[in-house]
């Protein structure tokens, strides 16, 4: 978790996103602990209410769950949750402004689908060869 | 209060001994260097001093920064202003007391130097020993009375440095003005000098007592000024 | 902790520092206050240490006036640019009389960060350096651990290093004693990131008060097509716009904004935000030669 966090975007949100992502890479798996509020913002030298308010986001979506005293685990079914998560977001955050971008460049579509077919079959060969 | 005063003299304290010493230490070793040139001059030179002068034109000067040095530190500190003005009312008694004992330690090592290598051109002497003309008056009477003069002019210095403090230059010369403008009017005049008479020793009407009033005049003064003070020093502007 | 304003105005010989200013802060939180210079910043947090009177209105701290009031300013450390300390005590002598007016006051703490700050106990005050300055001015305001500690711009002449420095000692401070701390700055990109709440004045007035994170819910940066822009902002609250080539860009703020279509959105950071807010619009100076 060393990403730089940006500038035109609430910080809590990217500290969500950043647990997300760790948790659909597997980075973090389930029943794992995952950093306190303190050790975030000691480490992105954020206030730690706002950590919190990244971290309760989470709660709320039944991604992470509390441990009174403990600490804060990853949920059985976070990464499912996740994952329906992002696939929803994925028309709007990257096919849609793909799209835009190849209208504006005058990309036809024949060309835009085979692209992604080949890019589809190296990503698997490459799987493979790892 | 007892805890805040503590702190108001704690604060005195530790800005205020490293001066009184230095100035104590110069004054003792500017003595010396005139002893041993009188001295090395054999008989063609006279000397007779007097410490009191000195000492009293310090303590004019230390007054008058004195106010700065510890009002606007204190109060950032948190101290309540009337804990400031009685602290310093209690701190001008100690520092009188200090000085006294500095100012006779420093007559009688002198004296003892004199006296050890029989000096007889150099005269050395404090108020105490200046009984000449004064019958009547012993030498308790006048210790007694160089305390009183320490804190007589270090208040009114302190006084005088707390109205430019608090009021600016201008202003603080400005309410100056009628104090000085009372002693052009001959009956008010009069009666200014025959109280001063009361502090002047030597005088039919002296009595230590006197000095309560002029004191008790400072210390109500410096309430008045300080009570809804600024730490702001007007003069400066810092 | 409860710091509350009512109608709070300080007026000085020739300017009105504060004008009826009504704000409450509270709780144990990092509150950024912020303000063009001249905004009454400083003099807000002069009052709030007890160093001079208000001309008018309340200003109270735990329902208690915070002037001459010694159960109440001995809980407040105030730490400002410059005259802190006497010029001549050496930096020993201000941490042991520091330690005797602050209650709190964490003696190995204040060595721990003299240490990291790298500052040798027996220089005096008028000999250390601006950022040096800065730096003990650091360690008293963090060592007081009083209950209101409260930074006006504490870094002067402090470096990009020992500035990071700082930040990290400040939240680490902040988590194992949570107490009430004010930081004014203007240095916004550096620290915006440790504010819970943000405060700015403007011409000694409350402009705004947020959560920090509610600011980026507040505002919203659109930008696209000039005519779709144009369109879409009629009417609302812009508080800053460019264009160039056709296309715009705007900052909308404290307005409900959906279905912003094919506009691109974004979010500004809290520095452009305060810029947005309190810059005055140049006209352009025309040298008369060319009038």
């Amino acid at each position: 978790m060393t990403e730089r966090l940006k500038e035109d975007q609430p910080i809590f949100q990217q500290i969500a996103e950043l647990i997300e992502t760790n948790i659909i890479e597997n980075e973090l798996k389930a029943n794992d602990r995952i950093p306190s509020t303190n050790e975030f913002a000691k480490h992105y030298q954020i206030n730690p209410a706002t950590a919190a308010k990244g971290i309760n986001l989470l709660v709320d979506q039944h991604i992470i769950f509390k441990k009174r005293g403990v600490g804060m685990f990853v949920t059985e079914e976070a990464k499912q949750i996740v994952l329906k998560k992002r696939k929803d977001q994925f028309y709007d955050q990257y096919v849609k402004p793909m799209l835009q971008e190849a209208e504006r460049i005058e990309l036809k579509e024949e060309q835009l689908s085979t692209w992604i077919k080949e890019a589809f079959q190296n990503g698997n060969e490459s799987n493979k060869l790892n | 209060m007892f805890h805040q005063v503590k702190l108001n003299l704690y604060y005195f304290f530790k800005t205020s001994w490293m001066t009184i010493l230095s100035f104590w230490f110069i004054f003792l070793a500017s003595v010396l260097v005139l002893l041993i040139m009188t001295v090395s001059l054999g008989g063609e030179m006279e000397f007779s001093g007097f410490n009191t002068f000195p000492s009293l034109i310090f303590t004019m000067i230390y007054g008058s920064i004195f106010f700065r040095e510890t009002f606007p530190h204190v109060i950032k500190f948190g101290l309540s202003r009337l804990s400031y003005t009685i602290s310093l009312v209690i701190y001008l008694f100690l520092f009188a007391i200090v000085m006294i004992i500095l100012s006779q330690l420093v007559i009688q090592f002198i004296g003892l130097i004199i006296d050890l290598f029989a000096i007889e051109n150099f005269q050395f002497i404090g108020i105490n020993q200046m009984s000449n003309g004064l019958t009547n008056i012993g030498e308790w009477d006048l210790i007694i009375y160089e305390a009183m003069l320490y804190f007589l002019v270090f208040g009114i210095s302190l006084l005088i440095s707390s109205v430019f403090f608090r009021f600016g230059f201008k202003l603080g010369a400005v309410l100056f003005i009628p104090v000085i403008a009372l002693f052009f009017f001959q009956s008010i005049a009069e009666n200014i000098f025959k109280g001063l008479s009361y502090l002047g020793i030597g005088h039919a009407n002296y009595t230590v007592y006197a000095f309560i009033v002029p004191l008790a005049m400072i210390a109500i003064l410096l309430w008045l000024l300080t009570k809804n003070a600024s730490v702001i020093d007007k003069v400066s502007n810092k | 902790m409860e710091m509350k304003a009512t109608n709070l105005t300080k007026r000085y010989a020739h300017k009105k520092a504060l004008d009826d200013l009504t704000l409450t802060l509270n709780g144990e939180k990092i509150i950024g206050l912020l303000g063009k210079n001249g905004a009454g910043k400083t003099t807000l947090m002069r009052m709030l240490a007890g160093h001079f009177p208000a001309t008018d209105g309340r200003l109270t701290i735990n329902d208690k006036a915070p002037f001459d009031h010694f159960p109440v300013t001995k809980d407040i450390c105030l730490i400002m640019e410059s005259h802190n300390f006497h010029e001549k005590f050496k930096v020993k002598d201000v941490l042991n009389i520091s330690a005797k007016f602050h209650p709190n006051w964490d003696m190995d703490y204040a060595k721990y960060l003299r240490k990291s700050f790298r500052l040798e106990e027996k220089q005096k005050v008028k000999t250390l350096s601006k950022g040096m300055y800065s730096a003990l001015g650091i360690i008293v305001g963090l060592a007081s651990l009083s209950p209101i500690t409260i930074f006006d711009e504490p870094y002067i002449g402090l470096d990009a290093s020992f500035r990071s420095m700082f930040y990290d000692l400040l939240l680490e401070s902040y988590q194992h004693n949570p107490r009430l701390i004010i930081l004014s700055t203007h240095l916004i990109d550096e620290v915006s990131k440790l504010f819970e709440e943000v405060v700015i004045l403007h011409d000694g007035k409350l402009m705004l008060h947020e959560k920090a994170d509610d600011l980026a819910d507040k505002h919203i940066l659109l930008s696209g097509n000039k005519e779709e822009i144009d369109q879409f902002a009629a009417s609302k609250n812009i508080i800053h716009e460019s264009s160039m080539l056709g296309q715009k860009t705007i900052v909308l703020y404290d307005e409900e904004v959906s279905d912003t279509g094919d506009l691109s959105v974004s979010k500004a950071s809290l520095q452009e935000l305060f810029v947005y807010l309190t810059k005055e619009e140049v006209n352009g100076y025309v040298p008369s030669s060319e009038a």
